[in-house]
């Protein structure tokens, strides 16, 4: 019987390959499993197959950005914790991340440190709707 | 070409303070830690820069209502007498009849402590309260416009996020959004 324990599993969603190779290496020594999605598309795809317990979203990407990315996914996956990372925050996309349950939108650049710190905060919470 | 003014905009969460003393800074604390350093970081020039602020009130007594609301742990509002320390000025923001209707909605809201109770009027509040916030975001936008746009001043708007204001503002000013992070999960619920 295996008794490892399970590994939570992140999933990253960003078109800059570099952020993504920052994510696996930033988090997989802290015990996560690292899922990389180059894409919107691909994104909704791996969240389907994958069912991680977080993702990671970038708001500004071409072809399909964060927000659509996060409508898809919310449309058969309610539950699923969401941390945006944008360089290019506005009140519009604060507002639809809001309504698309959202557990924390953090702003570029981050320290690394920082990052972590947030998805263990995020991880704290239990899953659910923020607004009743 | 004219050239528009600069406004920064603050999008913020509301969120109880706790009045326990906490062992390590919350989600809240480092949101408004990252913020002021931001602002801080911006180099305002502040003898021309007036706050307005999300729930204050038109009043004559702008800067009490706002010391009152920092002793009382208001991190937001600590940060706004840091500010004024540093010669920025404190504007009353809104209008006060419509706070009070706002005031009496959320009322209702939190009067109801059973979970079914309180969702059905946790949607109620959100409905009414939607055309509520229309109105005070109007008020606010020509509060800030009548006030800056004929004066070399610098407007710094803090402001909770689902107000829309800064959608009214940004024919005439050029928007500079504040953001560190907004830390969703660690509210309970989102007010107006």
């Amino acid at each position: 019987m295996n008794d490892q324990p399970l590994l939570r599993k992140i999933l990253a969603i960003d078109d800059e390959p570099g952020i993504l190779e920052l994510m696996k290496n930033l988090l997989g020594p802290e015990s996560y499993t690292v899922l990389c999605a180059t894409g919107g598309a691909e994104g909704v795809r791996l969240n389907t197959l994958e069912n991680p317990d977080l993702i990671i979203l970038d708001l500004r990407m071409p072809v399909m950005g964060g927000i659509e990315t996060l409508r898809r996914i919310r449309k058969t996956d309610r539950d699923v914790r969401v941390v945006i990372l944008t360089g290019y925050g506005d009140s519009d996309s604060i507002r639809d991340a809001a309504d698309l349950n959202v557990s924390e939108y953090l702003s570029k650049p981050f320290e690394n440190s920082q990052l972590i710190h947030v998805i263990s905060n995020v991880f704290e919470n239990p899953i659910g709707e923020i607004k009743c | 070409m004219l050239e528009l003014k600069k406004l920064v905009y603050v999008p913020i969460l509301h969120a109880r303070e706790g009045a326990a003393p906490k062992k390590e800074p919350s989600a809240i604390d480092e949101m408004w830690d990252g913020i002021a350093a931001k602002i801080m970081g911006l180099a305002l020039p502040w003898d021309k820069t007036r706050i307005y602020q999300d729930g204050l009130p038109v009043c004559g007594e702008e800067l009490k209502v706002a010391e009152r609301l920092a002793e009382s742990g208001s991190r937001n509002h600590q940060l706004i007498l840091k500010l004024v320390a540093q010669g920025a000025q404190l504007e009353g923001t809104e209008s006060m009849e419509l706070l009070l209707r706002e005031h009496d909605l959320l009322n209702v809201l939190l009067m109801k402590h059973s979970g079914a109770e309180r969702a059905a009027a946790m949607a109620q509040y959100q409905a009414k309260s939607r055309d509520l916030l229309k109105m005070r975001d109007g008020f606010i936008f020509h509060r800030i416009k009548s006030a800056i746009l004929q004066q070399d001043l610098v407007p710094l708007v803090f402001m909770g996020v689902m107000h829309r204001v800064d959608k009214l503002l940004e024919k005439d000013f050029l928007i500079s959004h504040v953001i560190y992070r907004l830390p969703f999960s660690s509210v309970e619920a989102i007010y107006n």
